[in-house]
């Protein structure tokens, strides 16, 4: 008995140090970034791995007004917003459609949809950016929110894992009173699968809020590029910089994404374990 | 006919429209020799482009790059998340705010990783060395170096990768473990099974299903990297770290052989749908229960 | 009841703000610039806002590109007629391909007026075919190697202009042996690496051996990449590797993270342009300098005073433009000494290109000596990636000198790979 306690006891400390290592390794680059753009320039060079000893928000303050932060970050938060609304649109009412509706070559249309999971970006870049020009959506926001929305398949295969285990009942009773398919989805189903939705709402927003590869080919005006762009064009720029001013720019842009994500993680978790299961 | 073309035509027309169509270009580009700038000088070459993908050593090493990076990437993030997934299960104290902590990396943008771990694991700035020193780790300190080591670099990567996505790997898992019925658990228990036996006999092979979806996403993931090695290591040194995409970028719109860039992008594709659809085929997705 | 009504009125108004954010239409002609340089920015604001004074309906619209993806960025925005009004070109290969098919501005009119703004060494960046395309903008060079004077002073090491290559090589030894750094740079992106084998070839063939090189038009005769002196120069620069002057981790360095840990002092020497004074300024308490790129005893260079004066963005104007005659007028303005002179280096501390900008201004002791290059060298080569397709000069030099920093390629190699693919190059352009 005492054995058996004794090699329990081993093997749940061999499981929290585990744990506890694999903490630390995925948390120290966000800490490490976050510490370093409040450390005085000097302090960086004496000591990048550890605390702050005097800690200084001037990084942030030089950051922002002279990286014109502000037009950036608004950039980023209409793109990935409008992006975000869009994207839910598209692939709830898809995702819905596959999961309610039996039609010939069904299966087919979804599997190219899931297509696009496994393309790269190169593969469409020169001709997309000459497509939008050819609609006039080139260095426009419309342009790059309906790409994003055309790039949905995630979202529309977690909607439909949501849709689909919904009881029949339900749409028999809609049905009965009288409902038109529009308002049974609407009023009746959509609000049902609220878990999935959130998560959908913060994969996308992440996703839309971290790109850089499609606003740096689509919004290409002075004065459009997301925050993405403008820390990826920083970090290329050669040398007129210091640490600390960097590093304060790398975290206004990777704050309110990582932000979100805490506030808002039970509901990824909800939305994420039962959507992805069924491939 | 209210029927499933009112919700489905907008996501077709926008898939189609801004998709399939632009996939279509690339596809013809792919038969011609331009160097970019203008259309005038565009030319068909017919499957010119596609045999030199066959002589091009270039294209021959960021495929093997690429397969490593997929293969590492895919085998320690699984491995990683399923142990992980199985140790949270065991209700352990603080287990959410574990969780929570996982998946972070998820929530970061690409471009910043890839830009923290550079400054992170340089070797000049020595910051993992001052990590490292006090606990007498200092070997670990010289993981920044496998990017300058022409053989070591794209392992390098591939980890990088695995930190980057063994989170959501993990919840996949999660999902996976909280769908088994426990009942199936305490009918062992009362069998006299172990921890362990529990797990290697109910658990693993209930989660064959999780872990091929785990598998294939990360998989399709990793064989259309573009962003890390694009920012992290620009492809070298050499063509250390060159994988497929950022070969097609850099032959089409550096090297201005747009045509040849196109036949790459197009190559990888092909071979993203093939893995794809042989781990669709030969693993037990969508066969559970 | 309710639910719906906001859902729906919330649906309508997004999809109706996603097409109706229309930019305001104004009255002004906007004219489009895209530079690259960072380091500039403020004598570009400084410039565009004096312009606008004068010209009080034209709006000039900045985007300042990725320095190091100005083509890859210019190639689909050519393509598809969306390229701005006015472009910093960086590249003479794409100056050649776009000057000869007339989609510049052909500037030789103006350079005919002006030509006393501008020195000759601006002719090889600027010209094709005898027709000038673009205006330059500020000058640098490659010709020093800096120092940092506490770490060598330690070990009581002298560097001046009379050093040989030998000398050098016996500081970095010396240095070694100790346990610092002799050399730090960084070859994550190439171009440290180009820079020194551009170096010690302009030691072993001269500037005017670089530039037969660049300039072959017959893949069967002249000069070759593959000989001695030329794999000599490369070898050098494998060999500075070999003996381990060089800072740990090179290959994987970026060349900016390299030059924040020369100007921290952790090395003795650095290899760079004259264009970094400005940054190392920014570090008052570091204590450097400078001396010429130092001369091998018997070799050409030993008797000139070679080196890369280069005029390498220059200001190019799109002939599709509809505004060609206002960017004239940019041209012409900003390309007066006053202007580039109190733009470019009163407030960026850069040298402009432009003759007589720097006409009593106050310069430093580093200023002096790089303007004394501009003047007196009498050996001047280009830089290889921007003279060569980028599919020989970036794969097989540059991207290929990080393989030399990573030990995966030799310096033979090297040039075998880089003379394989200019022939194949030029026997395709005879087609």
């Amino acid at each position: 008995m005492a054995k058996r306690n004794l090699l329990s006891i081993i093997t749940k400390s061999a499981i929290y140090l585990v744990l506890i290592v694999l903490f630390l390794m995925v948390t120290y680059p966000v800490f490490w970034l976050l510490m370093s753009s409040i450390k005085p320039e000097s302090e960086i060079y004496k000591s990048p791995a550890g605390f702050v000893q005097h800690p200084t928000l001037d990084n942030y303050v030089i950051a922002w007004r002279k990286l014109k932060m502000r037009r950036f970050f608004f950039n980023s938060v209409l793109v990935s917003v409008l992006g975000v609304v869009g994207t839910v649109m598209v692939s709830a009412l898809a995702g819905y459609a596959f999961s309610r509706f039996r039609f010939r070559g069904s299966n087919a249309i979804f599997l190219l949809f899931v297509m696009s999971l496994a393309l790269p970006a190169p593969a469409i870049m020169l001709s997309e950016y000459i497509l939008l020009n050819i609609l006039h959506l080139l260095n426009t926001y419309q342009g790059i929110i309906l790409f994003y929305m055309s790039l949905s398949a995630f979202a529309m295969v977690m909607f439909r894992n949501a849709f689909q285990p919904l009881p029949q009942e339900l749409v028999d009773a809609a049905v009965i009173d009288g409902c038109g398919e529009f308002r049974l989805f609407i009023q009746v189903l959509f609000p049902l699968v609220k878990p999935t939705t959130a998560t959908v709402v913060i994969f996308t927003y992440i996703w839309l809020w971290g790109d850089f590869i499609w606003p740096f080919l689509i919004l290409q005006k002075a004065g459009q590029e997301t925050l993405m762009v403008g820390v990826f064009t920083l970090s290329t720029s050669q040398y007129g910089m210091g640490w600390g001013f960097f590093t304060a720019g790398l975290s206004i842009a990777l704050l309110p994404a990582l932000v979100i994500y805490l506030i808002f993680q039970r509901y990824f978790v909800k939305g994420l374990t039962l959507g992805t299961l069924k491939g | 006919m209210r029927g499933p073309a009112f919700f489905l035509l907008p996501a077709l027309i926008l898939y189609v429209v801004f998709v399939i169509v632009p996939l279509c270009g690339t596809v013809a580009l792919s038969f011609t020799h331009w160097r970019g700038f203008d259309f005038r000088t565009l030319r068909y070459i017919g499957l010119s482009n596609y045999g030199k993908l066959v002589s091009d050593p270039v294209f021959w090493k960021s495929l093997f790059n690429t397969f490593v990076f997929t293969g590492v990437s895919v085998t320690l993030q699984v491995t990683v998340a399923l142990v992980v997934a199985l140790f949270l299960e065991q209700n352990i104290f603080l287990g959410k705010f574990f969780r929570g902590g996982y998946l972070m990396p998820a929530a970061i943008s690409l471009v910043i990783i890839a830009i923290v771990f550079d400054l992170l694991l340089s070797p000049a700035l020595g910051i993992l060395k001052e990590l490292f020193k006090p606990v007498g780790l200092q070997r670990l300190a010289r993981f920044g170096m496998w990017f300058s080591d022409p053989k070591k670099a794209i392992w390098g990567l591939s980890l990088i990768q695995v930190w980057y996505g063994f989170g959501f790997s993990m919840f996949i898992f999660i999902s996976g473990l909280k769908s088994i019925d426990p009942q199936l658990f305490d009918a062992a228990q009362v069998d006299g099974a172990s921890g362990l036996q529990k797990i290697v006999y109910i658990t693993l092979p209930l989660l064959k299903g999780t872990a091929s979806v785990a598998f294939l996403l990360a998989t399709m993931w990793g064989l259309s990297v573009y962003a890390l090695p694009y920012v992290m290591t620009r492809g070298g040194p050499g063509h250390a770290t060159e994988v497929l995409s950022t070969w097609a970028y850099y032959s089409g719109f550096q090297y201005q052989q747009m045509g040849y860039g196109s036949t790459i992008a197009i190559a990888l594709l092909l071979l993203g749908l093939t893995v794809s659809f042989l781990i669709f085929k030969f693993s037990a997705i969508g066969k559970i229960e | 009841m309710k639910r719906w009504h906001i859902v729906a009125a919330i649906c309508l108004l997004v999809v109706g703000f996603i097409f109706c954010v229309v930019p305001l239409s104004s009255q002004a002609t906007e004219l489009t610039l895209w530079t690259r340089i960072p380091e500039i920015l403020d004598g570009w604001d400084y410039i565009i806002s004096e312009f606008e004074k004068l010209h009080p309906d034209v709006r000039i619209s900045h985007r300042l590109l990725d320095w190091a993806r100005t083509a890859e960025i210019l190639l689909p925005a050519f393509a598809a007629g969306t390229a701005p009004d006015l472009i910093d070109i960086c590249d003479v290969s794409i100056m050649k391909q776009l000057g000869e098919r007339r989609m510049f501005v052909d500037l030789t009119e103006f350079y005919s007026e002006y030509r006393d703004r501008f020195p000759m060494a601006v002719d090889v960046y600027a010209a094709v075919d005898g027709r000038y395309y673009g205006t330059p903008i500020i000058v640098s060079a490659l010709a020093h190697i800096y120092y940092n004077k506490n770490l060598v002073e330690k070990y009581g090491i002298t560097p001046t202009d009379d050093w040989t290559y030998s000398d050098f090589l016996d500081a970095c030894e010396k240095l070694k042996n100790q346990g610092e750094i002799p050399i730090v740079n960084g070859n994550k992106e190439g171009l440290d690496g180009e820079h020194w084998i551009q170096a010690l070839m302009t030691e072993t063939i001269g500037g005017s051996g670089i530039m037969a090189l660049l300039e072959r038009t017959d893949p069967d005769t002249g000069p070759r990449w593959t000989d001695p002196k030329v794999v000599q120069a490369v070898q050098a620069f494998e060999d500075l590797h070999k003996r381990g002057y060089f800072i740990e981790g090179m290959a994987a360095m970026g060349q900016f993270v390299a030059h924040l840990q020369f100007a921290a002092g952790k090395a003795a020497f650095h290899h760079l342009g004259t264009w970094i004074s400005a940054s190392l300024a920014k570090h008052p308490e570091f204590r450097w300098g400078w001396f010429r790129f130092p001369h091998m005893a018997g070799e050409i260079g030993a008797t000139r005073n070679g080196g890369v004066v280069s005029h390498l963005d220059l200001i190019t104007i799109n002939s599709s433009s509809v505004h060609q005659d206002i960017g004239l007028e940019f041209i012409e303005f900003y390309t007066r000494p006053e202007v580039s002179g109190h733009a470019f280096y009163d407030l960026c501390h850069q040298h402009p290109s432009v003759a007589g900008a720097l006409k009593g201004k106050e310069l430093s002791e580093f200023d002096q000596a790089s303007i004394e290059f501009y003047e007196t060298c009498d050996d001047n080569a280009i830089w290889f990636s921007v003279y060569l397709p980028h599919e020989v000069g970036t794969e097989h030099i540059t991207r290929a000198s990080t393989a030399i920093s990573s030990g995966e390629l030799s310096a033979i190699e090297f040039c075998k790979r880089l003379e394989k693919a200019h022939q194949d190059n030029l026997r395709a352009a005879q087609e």
